[in-house]
């Protein structure tokens, strides 16, 4: 009678337990006619079902054994099985696997997270091994030719390169998602973005964002916040806080302060910003510069430090528009008063830096006139002296 | 003694509480570098749900003279405090300091 596995178990466990050194070797010889045994109980699963799935469902059971120990890295391993093994089918099929096909690439990247951090330290060998692999799904999307439009495997494009910037971004290799957004501008027949499902749009929306503000390109890094800010779930918080840490600087820079409103829905980033934006609005470079220094290491984190420090001109700017307002909007104004306005908000400098400053901002359109340098005099434009700082041409090109 | 034992039934449960306090800390607004996008728990919405909705079909991020709320472009103020003024009169027509120190010299 052919041993079935539960019996092989119990028999081990006997030969453990009676102390039977030969017992438990003979057990264990791949030569022992038990073995042929057990190989047919599991090769009975190995084509009773169409192929992969045969494979897929054990591949699943090593997977699931595997978290139950803790041991990351090797289910980590065994679910790039189980994720190739599905790449098989997917071919074959339409767009109805998308969600089966998120979900075990999610899952992938997640075991490639405890992966990392159980080997413990930097290393991040399996999060990019995650990316390269799920970058092969996008290729499978890409590449339905025969699905009808609507069950197009291609839905799950913006999807997958979201979840390869993803795994990018979490390792810091964000130079890497070039090749995957490289191939996704190289192909002209992926149905438009505004087509896909919101959370598509938005993720896709946020990382595009980032990376044009980490390679310092703040136009499009403005435009593709601001669409992923509004067009973001009010209740994914967490998300739309993520977007605004960055939008709001940069729409700043544009002269377009965060409201009240918009700040108190944020507390973390009310505590943040409103230091800044009040010193905007009150022309108080001081208190700019205090906030600067008190959020210095946060902003030097998230990469905004440069960015607020940028900004701070704006608020010279107020400064220097107060200077003229309480001198009833004259349009001559010797430098030595605005020497004078920036010694009482304690900057204490020169009066040929404060000619300098003011140089700055005629000649970044922050105000309009010129100066007669013999006279010491700054003359202004008779109107619109100091235009509104969202009416600056380019706003982004002097960073 | 309470705060000791409610702490040892949310270890009993461990990996359900490591995420409510992530969410708590979300919702308090935790501002990490390494705190990254989240999945989102529904694939779609409608404009309902986001803040297209208060725009009214204005474009978003106009700025409060363009009909969105949510940004001010307009915020140049007239009112300066007296202070400052009063400030900047009376410095102005104190004597130089730093020029009779540079003269000095």
């Amino acid at each position: 009678m052919p041993i079935t596995f539960s019996t092989y178990i119990t028999q081990l466990t006997d030969a453990v337990q009676l102390t039977n050194g030969p017992n438990l070797a003979y057990l264990l010889r791949p030569t022992s006619p038990h073995g042929k045994d057990l190989r047919n109980a599991l090769k009975r699963f190995e084509g009773s079902v169409e192929s992969p799935w045969d494979e897929i469902a054990i591949q699943y059971v090593l997977v699931c054994s595997h978290i139950a120990k803790k041991q990351y890295e090797e289910a980590f391993k065994e679910e790039s099985q189980l994720v190739s093994l599905f790449y098989r089918f997917l071919p074959e099929s339409r767009g109805w696997t998308l969600p089966a096909l998120f979900s075990i690439l999610r899952d992938l990247r997640d075991l490639a997270y405890d992966a990392d951090s159980q080997s413990g330290g930097a290393k991040s060998d399996s999060m990019e091994e995650a990316a390269r692999i799920i970058t092969k799904a996008f290729g499978l999307c890409m590449t339905d030719r025969t699905s009808p439009y609507e069950e197009s495997r291609k839905w799950g494009i913006y999807y997958v390169v979201g979840l390869v910037l993803k795994c990018y971004f979490r390792v810091r290799r964000i130079s890497l998602s070039k090749n995957i957004l490289r191939a996704l501008e190289a192909n002209n027949d992926v149905p438009p973005l505004a087509q896909y499902p919101r959370a598509h749009q938005v993720t896709f929306q946020y990382y595009i964002g980032m990376l044009s503000f980490l390679n310092e390109d703040f136009v499009k890094a403005e435009q593709e916040l601001t669409l992923a800010f509004y067009h973001c779930n009010n209740s994914a918080r967490g998300n739309k806080q993520r977007i605004l840490t960055y939008l709001i600087p940069l729409r700043i820079i544009q002269g377009q302060l965060p409201s009240a409103e918009l700040l108190r829905r944020f507390p973390t980033l009310e505590e943040l910003y409103s230091p800044f934006v009040k010193a905007i609005r009150s022309g108080d470079v001081q208190a700019y510069d205090k906030a600067l220094e008190r959020s210095e290491q946060r902003l030097l984190e998230l990469n905004l430090w440069l960015t607020l420090e940028k900004a701070r001109e704006i608020s010279l700017r107020s400064l220097f528009r107060k200077i003229w307002v309480s001198v009833d909007k004259s349009t001559r104004m010797p430098i030595s008063m605005f020497h004078a306005g920036l010694k009482i908000s304690g900057i204490d400098v020169p009066v040929e830096e404060a000619e300098c400053y003011v140089a700055n901002m005629i000649y970044r359109g922050f105000m309009r006139g010129y100066i007669s340098h013999e006279k010491q005099m700054v003359v202004l434009a008779q109107t619109n002296a100091f235009p509104r700082v969202a009416d600056r041409p380019n706003p982004f090109q002097t960073i | 003694m309470s705060a000791a034992a409610s702490t040892s039934k949310d270890a009993s449960k461990a990996p359900e509480t490591d995420k409510v306090t992530k969410d708590q800390q979300h919702s308090l607004g935790s501002l990490e570098e390494d705190d990254e996008f989240e999945e989102f728990a529904a694939a779609d919405w409608d404009d309902s749900e986001t803040d297209l909705a208060h725009l009214g079909g204005v474009a978003p991020g106009t700025g409060k003279s363009g009909g969105d709320k949510l940004w001010e472009d307009n915020w140049d103020d007239d009112d300066i405090e007296e202070d400052f003024s009063v400030q900047l009169r009376s410095e102005l027509t104190k004597p130089k300091s730093t020029d009779s120190n540079a003269m000095e010299q």
